[in-house]
């Protein structure tokens, strides 16, 4: 029997895996091999939204992630969720359609939209070399 | 779910017929620049570098300093003529059909690096309405009665014209838009203090949006210079094609000397209209002149197009997907009314409109569009009329998500985005399967000669010709 807990959690789990689906229609022609993930949290009153931009093996990496304190915004769990996805989906846009160019502070950062306050921040990373070069350094220099 | 992640914002951006599907244009194509290149460079050297650089046509100098290196433009940007500005502001300050002042102060920001007095005179330059307009939302100004009254606190945000009996501040706390006007009153007041109060006074007494509806007037028929037509003109590039059968008949009885010196030594890598073009103009047969004109008319007709495809005028990347796009359609409808014969191309290239070209080719998907359509009443009548509907109507994203949401799971993933590739705006045929331990995606390509045309038929005839056998089992 699952608990209301998991249920929601498979709910949000299914919900996410829609709209990485939808980010995949609507962006297309720009992704190659690329792929969308997206995932949601939210800690006492922040929610936190990560879309990320990869290919299989992860020698694309770019996670984009958006957080933002509802309770003091007056805003509901769902809506700040939503707020997020809007505003990074049109960030994904000027990414994808300006030919890559746009990019985010690696740290977080404040933005403000409509009057709310948002925090964000991305970095294209290459997962793939870095998990190499880590398997390197943790092997040992010296042969038996 | 959030407003840009709806399903009414998927369907507009399939119906941009370019953004959603994935394809490639497979062919190298040398008019991919939208203009002929502007040498920059050449210009800043040369004796009398303002005279040639006003003498470049305004849109081929816009696209020119978009893709120069930043150094480049600014060094240029002194020797523009007040037209050529005005084309930069035309293209870059507005978004949605309404003044998007940010961006017109990244242009008007350059000359303040370039000192006060360009900024002064290049914002004066602008049409009045543009001068007003960018100001319009931002400035308070009170006289002193009104000053008087205000709290210690407010009158701290005011700041005195040099008369002492006038205040102005500019309203709405953005950091960016204070530094602008705040330098921009300073370097105008120091060139004509009687501007500033005109300016000023007149940007905070008009109506908001007046002056913004005014100029758009103006600025949409200066755009329609450039190809840039009406959504509603743009629409009509996609409406249905009447004349196709009488365009088809005219080109099939005309009579080309086939003996003549062009003969085509087909490429398979370069487009047939490209190919024809090339050949024309190193057999004499039409000069460079005219060549030229006829690859700018595609790039116009890549422009008309926008508006129907969402993409705004200055959006160069966007604009050369539709150029790739409205070419390869047209050189398959040139290919078609050729019959493959270059002389013949040639002759309709020098007498047809390129719009009547483009449509002419999208016309010719009608015939297996219906016949989609008729097969599919036989799974689903109620979804064939709906897609059928919208199709017609030149909802195209529509038609789209009906067949993905309909369709999906019921025929294979393959065939759904077959079908999609032929109700497309711009009708697309498969290329390739793309796949991965993570991803599936039908990668498409434009329908750009005769065998992309049969393959799309063969394809689409497949799905239906394996659907009945299914059926019948």
């Amino acid at each position: 029997m699952k608990t209301s807990q998991q249920t929601h959690d498979q709910a949000l789990a299914e919900k996410n895996q829609d709209l990485a689906s939808l980010l995949e229609k609507k962006y297309g022609q720009w992704l190659g091999q690329r792929f969308f993930e997206v995932s949601s949290s939210a800690q006492s009153s922040v929610v936190h939204v990560n879309v990320t931009i990869r290919n299989a093996d992860k020698s694309f990496f770019y996670p984009i992630e958006g957080r933002i304190n509802f309770e003091d915004q007056d805003l509901g769990q769902q809506e700040a969720r939503d707020f997020i996805l809007d505003y990074i989906d049109a960030y994904i846009e000027e990414f994808l359609a300006g030919g890559e160019e746009t990019y985010l502070p690696i740290d977080w950062a404040n933005y403000d939209c409509e009057g709310l306050e948002l925090q964000l921040r991305g970095q294209i990373l290459n997962v793939k070399l870095e998990e190499l070069a880590d398997q390197l350094m943790g092997q040992s220099i010296f042969k038996n | 779910m959030a407003d840009r992640l709806s399903e009414d914002a998927l369907i507009r951006s399939l119906d941009s017929g370019w953004r959603s599907l994935v394809w490639r244009d497979p062919f190298s194509s040398k008019n991919k620049l939208l203009v002929q290149t502007v040498d920059l460079n050449a210009i800043l050297h040369a004796e009398n570098p303002e005279d040639l650089a006003q003498a470049v046509p305004r849109r081929d100098m816009y696209l020119a300093l978009v893709a120069a290196d930043p150094e480049e433009a600014l060094e240029v940007l002194p020797l523009l003529s007040d037209e050529q500005f005005v084309r930069i502001i035309d293209n870059e300050a507005w978004k949605d059909g309404h003044l998007a002042v940010h961006q017109a102060i990244r242009w008007l920001d350059l000359y303040k690096h370039l000192g006060a007095e360009q900024l002064y005179k290049r914002f004066r330059q602008l049409d009045e309405e543009y001068q007003v307009a960018l100001l319009n939302p931002y400035i308070e100004m009170v006289d002193e009665d009104a000053f008087e009254k205000l709290p210690q606190n407010e009158q701290d945000t005011f700041l005195a014209l040099p008369c002492n009996t006038l205040w102005w501040k500019v309203k709405g706390g953005d950091d960016k838009i204070q530094e602008f006007v705040t330098s921009l009153v300073s370097a105008s007041m120091s060139e004509d203090a009687a501007y500033v109060y005109s300016l000023l006074g007149m940007a905070s007494m008009l109506p908001p949006n007046e002056q913004e509806a005014l100029l758009k007037q103006f600025r949409d028929a200066r755009l329609e210079e450039d190809g840039f037509v009406s959504l509603e003109e743009s629409l009509d590039l996609f409406a249905p094609f009447g004349a196709g059968k009488d365009l088809l008949n005219k080109w099939s009885s005309s009579q080309t000397d086939q003996s003549s010196a062009m003969t085509r030594a087909d490429s398979g890598s370069v487009l047939f209209i490209d190919s024809v073009l090339r050949k024309a103009a190193s057999s004499g047969v039409a000069d460079s002149v005219a060549v030229e004109n006829i690859q700018k008319g595609f790039a116009y007709l890549a422009n008309a197009v926008s508006a129907a495809c969402q993409v705004e005028p200055d959006d160069v990347s966007g604009l050369k997907s539709l150029l790739q796009q409205v070419k390869c359609m047209s050189s398959f409808g040139l290919d078609v009314l050729s019959k493959g014969n270059d002389d013949k191309a040639v002759e309709i290239l020098f007498t047809e409109f390129p719009k009547v070209v483009f449509r002419f080719a999208l016309s010719l998907f009608d015939g297996i569009r219906l016949e989609a359509i008729s097969s599919l009443k036989a799974q689903d009548e109620k979804l064939a009329n709906k897609i059928e509907l919208y199709w017609r109507s030149g909802k195209f994203g529509a038609a789209l998500w009906l067949i993905e949401k309909n369709l999906s799971g019921k025929i294979d993933p393959e065939s759904v985005e077959i079908l999609k590739g032929l109700f497309n705006r711009f009708p697309m045929v498969k290329d390739e399967v793309m796949t991965d331990d993570k991803i599936w995606r039908v990668r498409f390509r434009p329908v750009a000669t005769v065998s992309d045309y049969e393959s799309l038929v063969s394809d689409v005839r497949r799905i239906f010709s394996v659907s009945e056998q299914e059926a019948l089992q």
